[in-house]
């Protein structure tokens, strides 16, 4: 009897450690296709406009994207499906910027806002744009960033490069 | 010489014989069982041994969330350390309220290595609850890819 409690407990002690691993951002069940794919259209603007080379918000944007868009890659041929592979993207974006733009990410909070400020510094200036930056959550936001570089279009994908 | 084999060949000697042989047979297969059930017995008490072990590598889940922000991310030796003594502690409590003694029955000297395994086992382990999903649009955009 000790036994299968003690092994009650480790099941639903694993999932909840395996589920904390992985940060659930707001909004996640409740995202909009189309909201995702407004978003990253203006996250693809936002990195494609060269105003400032070296930009850090541009850059922790684009290389958090990457390594995102790289965990997504990795998990292809695993037997993970869509959902989990998206989370353990967004995750991996975020830890990402985390780890490699620290005085950013402690200024912000998270990835998601960094994005914003990135966006909203770059290209948001006109109330179309402010509404799809206002409508988008967390979800939207990360999901949008790794949309940008999985499906943007090749040749401004190589101008992102160049950055 | 002569008189052991007329014994042997005499019925009484026989029967000597064949009980001598039965016995030896019989006593064969019962130590093979005794083998057996301690083995079982053993491996038993290990597997019991290392529920305790997973369950008490769990219990740190707070202390390591709280470690990692303290350290910027990853662990330092020394929080592994600690973190490896809490465990260790926590199993002596636990022999202390259920009798089951699990750093006695693993080893002294293997408990780190079994609390490396937990580790690892419990990192890679597929989640039990369900992992809330996106919507079937939002997923269409990344099919494929």
């Amino acid at each position: 009897m000790k036994k299968v409690c003690c092994l009650i407990v480790c099941a639903f002690l694993v999932s909840t450690l395996t589920l904390g691993c992985l940060t659930i951002p707001e909004g996640w069940e409740n995202a909009s296709s189309a909201d995702v794919v407004d978003f990253s259209a203006l996250v693809l603007q936002a990195l494609s406009k060269e105003i400032d080379k070296i930009n850090p918000m541009q850059r922790c944007v684009l290389e958090s994207g990457y390594a995102g868009c790289v965990k997504f890659w990795e998990t292809r041929d695993s037997d993970k499906d869509i959902n989990k592979r998206l989370l353990l993207a967004v995750n991996a974006a975020d830890s990402f910027a985390k780890e490699n733009y620290a005085d950013l990410y402690a200024e912000h909070g998270n990835l998601s806002k960094i994005v914003v400020v990135a966006v909203k510094d770059i290209v948001g200036d006109n109330p179309d744009i402010i509404a799809i930056i206002d409508r988008a959550d967390d979800s939207e936001i990360l999901l949008s960033v790794i949309n940008t570089f999985i499906n943007a279009p090749v040749d401004k994908l190589m101008k992102l490069g160049d950055i | 010489m002569d008189t052991i084999v007329s014994f042997l060949m005499s019925e009484t000697g026989l029967t000597l014989l064949a009980w001598i042989i039965g016995s030896l047979i019989s006593a064969l297969f019962s130590y093979e069982k005794i083998l057996k059930f301690l083995d079982e017995s053993k491996k038993k008490k290990l597997r019991t041994a290392l529920d305790y072990l997973e369950a008490s590598v769990l219990k740190q889940r707070d202390q390591v969330e709280k470690m990692k922000t303290e350290s910027g991310g990853s662990l330092t030796e020394a929080q592994k350390k600690e973190l490896e003594n809490n465990v260790i502690e926590n199993l002596k409590e636990t022999a202390k309220n259920t009798g089951v003694d699990a750093v006695k029955i693993i080893g002294p000297d293997l408990v780190q290595i079994a609390i490396v395994q937990a580790v690892k086992k419990l990192k890679s382990s597929v989640p039990i609850v369900n992992t809330p999903q996106l919507p079937s649009n939002v997923k269409s955009l990344f099919e494929n890819k």
